[in-house]
């Protein structure tokens, strides 16, 4: 997103608790700001507006609650299949994209009522009408499971076409398209599942797949804008096991530049939490001896440099444990007990450090120690 | 017409103080000589600026207040014409960036002025090292994890740094006794900065003017901006749609006319008296019969006032700011502030025919800059400031300031010392510098040459021209203080000074008995009401309901 | 804020949801029929956690659940009165009458064949026909084929198969397999293992960590690694950490300070933040929460069916959690 457009009158920001960026909320967290007691939101701040205000806002709401009511006793009678009752579903959708039973009923009446009285041309045109109005729904309600749903529903019903020696073309073509949905989708906010649930279910069912390698440039570009995002390392775990197993990467290469990326990311932010558990990805169980050693070499340099690192410390004993867990035969006993030591002794600096998880580090410390006597 | 309160001039912080005291139920008559909105703070067509230009660099005996101004504008030279599509310009007097967290801001978003206008995010700060070669500013985690120039410990420091920054440091012990002392020396001293690295933070993220410019308002600044970053997108900052500044200003304007504010533009001022019993002002204006009657004037600088009707050349005296070298440049090529082959954009290629299914896909290639700002530090050019830092403010048409193809360079130096060289001589270096970043055309192997040029010297307003208030008559006049001349800052210092002027301006108000009154809409009673001043903006009066858009 | 906020205002809070049924003439009200199962079930459960069961009338929600019946799905429950039968409001329906001690209206049979129907061949079970699978899904039915005795003619294996698909190198779990992991999704996939007797199946030193380090400085707990806190957490982390019997690894008395703050002093409920919109939803996770940490005054509350632990207790349920004592007053 280039432009920031019009400044929203309530637009608000809710900044992070440890950094300094910001991430702004979701359109969704606008609907409802009087108090009203409702069932189900998040985000929304009690805000305070003028009377008259209040009261143009409660004479609006009363006029649309007539209608709301009529059109719902309408459509749950479900008496008729037709043009009135499938415009009947997109208003009230439009209203209230969680009403799940509306989209049941309109999935119904596409199916049976629809569908078998149109040609392929005629279904597929209707299908990109339903995916664009969702795509719609989605810009206001980007974390409605249902919306997201209807989606793939539509998705399956792509009829084959347009010809007999393109079967796929429609489906292809629909297919693409929702990639570059769910990409904008993940421009407005990164961190949203649903969207990144839905692209994985993209990448494995489009008829022509696109390549991993494309899909691991992604989220170099999504860890670039904001390396914080655990979503993006967590696709990108995803995606380098797949190439590392099909062999289009070499394992050995490729993790030796993720270990690079992520130690500028440690250099960088070093009480990011996201950078620290994609590490641990890395290191995995821990097998290869001389990797884990010099990653711990490495962290300790950046402890040195930032003597206060709660993660520093808190991965140097985790890799510290490993290592007397999986490789204890390299060690000499002298080894094993310094080891132990430095475990115990990180452990009391993190309870000083992070007080408020103080009784994990002293049931880790407790283990240790057991384990060393063993 | 009888009116509370008369704003002489349409500058932005005038503008804002007009829509906050119309908004608050005061009568307000907002009054503009030019026929534009904006004042010197305007937003202007190519054809618009000539005129401008051309009014202030003749001779010819004129108002009072284009000598005013011919006092405040001086060695102006341009180009010839013609522009091709002059009228698709929308060129600013006062080019600015506005941090998205700040007073700017608030106050479009608490006035509802907001919905009259659009924005662009800055694309990129970038710091000029040498010929064709600029470096980005790493200004955030972001930049500092992609940065190729930085090494492990480099990016460990500055991040340090730019936490400290972002935080509440008042206090610090980092920060104790240097307070005052200069913000080089701090990077360097206190944060092990190397020279490069502190140049950027000092010239291009705290946008200091020169070397001397001391600790902590450098870092209150950045800490202003780091907290913008990610409100709107990955910049601090925002470009005002069709010339910034003037298009804003026209914004709160029109809310002030929503409000009932009454708005004369192209009237120059016959006279500014106080009346008979001495109890009121009366303005006359040119081409006007009827007068205006108030009871407080709001005056810009170069208006007429009571204490002194017509405003002397000597009113332009120095300030605590800078007068500044200008050029407003307009180019038909795209600039590009990525360095041969240390691009780290470039490293991300997404194969083009695995996207073709993808419409449209933003290919990263971002070769060409829209909207950006390009910062030369003092002694960075030959030939340039060895005092001063200057800066260049890009727009294309993304910021809808330029047609398609088009783009406007603003470069400002501030002036720290007299000197005799002219605009031009003084800017030209800087300019042949910043199109030595145009993207080559592979078609052409002439240079890259302006379509056209305008060069001037803006000089400081004069705070010792501003009357006091509350002498022995009862009557007052408020002069707006001047804005910072920080392209980072005017904005916001803007409406800091509008809002002071708004206090002031109830004070007196208040003073002579003037109550603000709003309409009152009761079904059958038409009427209006005596209401009290609860802040700076009222609540709004409509409510942004989703629910509208059923 | 008229009222201290640094203890449960159970009366006010009992006296919020008692009001909720009151607002049909609010356009909000009918806009949340969807979730009103639900919603009876959040707001009940609070109330027995608060011990105010009584606050809501036994036998006008008893009609109401059955009201909500859907003959033509075959034997599930909608959220609402002629809303099509869901795996979802049907569990919540099945808790509301056990906790009603009703569960003899219900054609159990019917009931276990629907959701039963809704497993696939994966393992994970759709919502209901129209096939949107998530593990919140398969928690729903194995919570309920246990809650009904029926957990016998489900086919465990396939059912554990799917919920290990999920996991990943964090310890924790996500909504399908190749997810992310998720606060919410760790409970309902370790409260799943724990029906099943499955917590083999977790890494639980992983996981514990994972879960101790979504506490933020302010208190409160996030649902995924840098992300915002919000009082519904206190309850999907705290259960999983519950049935983990690793409550301690958090700060206790900053998550209830959070809680507590985000309270509405002035109508009653519960917000996601402080200074946000209450609503029954986290009123009834925020309560939740305080119970597991042993906030006074408060009923036990059984973190893997997410009902009052003596309910369980009684049905002989009972798995081998640990919350945090019951502080004395």
């Amino acid at each position: 997103m280039t432009s920031a457009g019009m400044i929203g009158s309530e637009l608000e920001v809710i900044r992070g608790q440890t950094r300094c960026e910001v991430a702004s909320r979701s359109k969704r967290a606008n609907v409802m700001k009087s108090r009203i007691p409702t069932t189900y939101v998040h985000g929304v701040k009690r805000v305070r507006y003028s009377q008259e205000a209040l009261e143009a806002k409660r004479r609006k709401e009363q006029a649309k609650l007539k209608e709301y009511l009529i059109l719902n006793d309408d459509l749950l009678a479900k008496a008729y299949w037709g043009k009135e009752a499938f415009d009947l579903t997109t208003r009230m959708l439009n209203m209230n994209p969680e009403f799940y039973t509306a989209w049941n009923y309109r999935r119904n009446m596409l199916i049976h009522g629809i569908f078998p009285t149109r040609t392929p041309v005629e279904v597929n045109a209707l299908l990109t009408d339903e995916l664009s109005l969702t795509t719609a729904l989605l810009k206001q309600h980007p974390k409605v499971y249902v919306i997201w749903n209807h989606r793939r529903w539509c998705l399956a019903n792509v009829p084959d076409g347009p010809s007999h020696t393109d079967l796929d073309g429609w489906r292809q073509t629909n297919w693409n398209k929702e990639l570059y949905v769910v990409e904008k989708m993940l421009d407005a906010d990164a961190r949203n599942f649903h969207a990144w649930n839905y692209r994985r279910y993209i990448l494995a069912h489009m008829p022509a797949k696109r390549s991993a390698q494309s899909e691991l440039v992604y989220t170099t570009r999504k860890i670039e804008a904001n390396f914080s995002n655990f979503s993006a390392w967590h696709q990108r775990s995803k995606v380098l096991i797949s190439l590392w197993e099909t062999g289009q990467l070499d394992p050995r290469v490729s993790k030796e530049e993720e270990f690079e990326l992520v130690k500028n990311a440690m250099y960088t932010d070093p009480s990011d939490q996201s950078v620290w558990i994609y590490h641990r990805w890395l290191i995995g169980a821990g097998e290869e001896f001389e990797v884990i050693q010099r990653e711990i070499a490495s962290i300790q340099e950046l402890l040195d440099e930032q003597p206060d690192s709660k993660w520093c410390m808190e991965s140097l004993v985790f890799y510290k444990r490993l290592v007397l867990r999986h490789h204890v035969q390299r060690l000499t006993a002298t080894e094993r007990g310094s080891l132990t030591q430095e475990c115990i002794r990180l452990l009391s600096g993190l309870q000083e450090v992070d007080p408020s998880r103080r009784q994990r580090y002293k049931d880790l410390a407790w283990h240790t120690a057991a384990q060393q006597r063993m | 017409m009888d009116v509370d309160v008369v704003v002489l001039g349409s500058g932005l912080t005038e503008s804002i103080a007009a829509a906050a005291l119309s908004k608050a139920g005061f009568k307000v008559a907002h009054i503009d000589v030019n026929p534009y909105y904006g004042g010197d703070n305007a937003s202007l067509t190519a054809e618009e600026l000539v005129a401008w230009a051309d009014e202030r660099a003749s001779d010819a005996s004129s108002s009072s207040y284009v000598s005013a101004q011919r006092s405040k504008f001086t060695s102006i030279s341009r180009s010839a014409l013609p522009l091709p599509q002059s009228r698709q310009y929308s060129i600013s007097l006062s080019p600015a960036v506005i941090p998205s967290v700040g007073p700017l801001i608030d106050a479009l978003i608490a006035s509802g002025v907001s919905r009259y206008g659009g924005f662009k995010l800055l694309e990129k700060v970038a710091i000029y090292i040498g010929p064709g070669s600029v470096k980005p500013v790493p200004g955030s985690k972001e930049d500092v994890f992609k940065s190729k120039d930085l090494s492990l410990l480099d990016k460990r420091r500055l991040m340090r740094f730019l936490m400290f920054a972002a935080g509440d440091f008042e206090g610090m012990k980092e920060l104790e006794g240097k307070e005052d002392s200069p913000f080089t020396d701090f990077l360097r001293d206190v944060f092990s900065l190397g020279e490069e690295t502190a140049a950027a933070i000092a010239y291009a993220l705290a946008f200091c003017v020169s070397a001397q410019d001391p600790t902590l308002p450098s870092l209150q600044r950045i800490r202003k901006y780091l907290r913008s970053t990610g409100r709107y997108g990955p910049s601090s900052f925002l470009v005002g749609h069709y010339g910034g500044l003037g298009e804003i200003a026209q914004g709160f304007c029109r809310t002030a006319a929503v409000g009932g504010a009454a708005y004369i533009l192209s009237h120059n001022i016959s006279s500014v008296e106080p009346d008979q019993d001495g109890r009121k002002y009366r303005i006359s204006l040119e081409g006007l019969d009827e007068s205006l009657s108030c009871d407080l004037i709001i005056s810009s600088p170069g208006y007429p006032s009571p204490e002194s009707p017509s405003p002397a050349a000597t009113d332009i005296a120095t300030s605590s700011n800078h007068a500044i070298a200008r050029a407003i440049t307009v180019i038909d090529s795209p600039l590009s502030f990525s360095t041969p082959g240390a691009s780290s954009d470039s490293a991300i290629d997404i194969p083009a025919a695995e996207e073709a299914g993808v419409q449209e896909e933003q290919t990263p290639s971002k070769q060409e800059l829209d909207t950006a700002l390009l910062v030369f530090p003092p002694s960075s050019l030959p030939g340039g400031s060895s005092q001063a830092a200057a800066d260049v403010l890009v727009t294309g048409e993304g910021s809808m300031s330029a047609p398609k193809g088009k783009w406007i360079l603003y470069l400002s130096l501030p002036l720290l010392e007299q000197t005799s060289e002219s605009a031009e001589a003084l800017l030209r270096p800087y300019l042949d510098a910043t199109l030595g970043l145009v993207v080559p055309d592979p078609a052409s192997s002439v240079p890259v040459q302006p379509l056209f040029s305008v060069f001037y010297i803006e000089h400081p307003e004069s705070l010792a021209a501003a009357p006091s208030t509350g002498d022995a008559s009862a009557l007052s006049v408020l002069r707006p203080p001047p804005s910072s001349i920080l392209i980072s800052e005017q904005a916001d210092s803007a409406a800091v000074n509008a809002e002071a002027l708004f206090w002031k301006a109830v004070g007196a108000l208040k003073a002579v008995g003037r109550r603000p009154k709003r309409r009152m809409d009761d079904g059958e009673d038409m009427g209006e009401e005596e209401v009290e001043v609860e802040g700076f903006w009222p609540p709004l009066d409509t409510l942004d309901d989703p629910l509208d858009d059923w | 804020m008229s009222a201290s906020t640094s203890t449960l205002l159970i009366p006010l809070h009992a006296k919020y949801v008692q009001s909720l049924g009151e607002s049909k003439d609010d356009l909000m009200y009918h806009l949340t029929a969807h979730l009103r199962m639900n919603a009876i079930y959040w707001g009940l459960t609070a109330l027995c956690t608060m011990n105010h069961k009584d606050a809501l009338n036994r036998e006008e929600m008893i009609e109401f659940v059955m009201s909500c019946w859907d003959d033509e799905a075959g034997g599930g429950f909608g959220a609402h009165p002629d809303h099509d039968a869901h795996i979802h409001s049907t569990l919540s329906a099945i808790q509301i009458l056990i906790m009603q001690d009703a569960l003899d209206r219900v054609d159990v049979d019917r009931v276990v064949k629907f959701i039963l129907s809704l497993q696939q061949p994966s393992g994970v079970f759709a919502g209901d026909q129209w096939g949107e699978i998530d593990t919140r899904f398969l928690y729903c039915a194995v919570n309920a084929l246990s809650l009904l005795g029926r957990l016998h003619e489900l086919d465990v294996e396939k059912t554990v198969g799917y919920v290990r698909q999920c996991r990943n190198f964090d310890g924790g779990f996500g909504a399908v397999a190749g997810a992310e992991s998720h606060a919410a999704m760790v409970f309902v996939c370790t409260a799943t293992l724990a029906i099943l007797d499955r917590l083999d199946e977790i890494d639980q030193e992983m996981l514990g960590w994972w879960l101790a380090e979504r506490q933020v400085p302010s208190g409160g707990l996030n649902g995924r690694p840098e992300k915002l806190e919000d009082v519904c957490y206190s309850f999907w982390v705290l259960s999983a950490m519950a049935i983990l019997k690793k409550v301690p690894w958090i700060d206790s008395d900053k998550l209830i300070a959070f809680i507590l703050s985000a309270q509405d002093t002035d109508h009653g409920g519960i917000a996601d933040r402080p200074g946000n919109q209450a609503d029954v939803f986290h009123t009834h996770f925020g309560i939740a929460g305080l119970s597991l940490l042993g906030y006074p005054g408060l009923a036990d509350l059984d973190p893997v069916y997410c009902m009052p632990a003596r309910v369980i207790e009684r049905m002989g349920l009972r798995k081998g959690w640990e919350g945090l004592p019951r502080k004395a007053s």
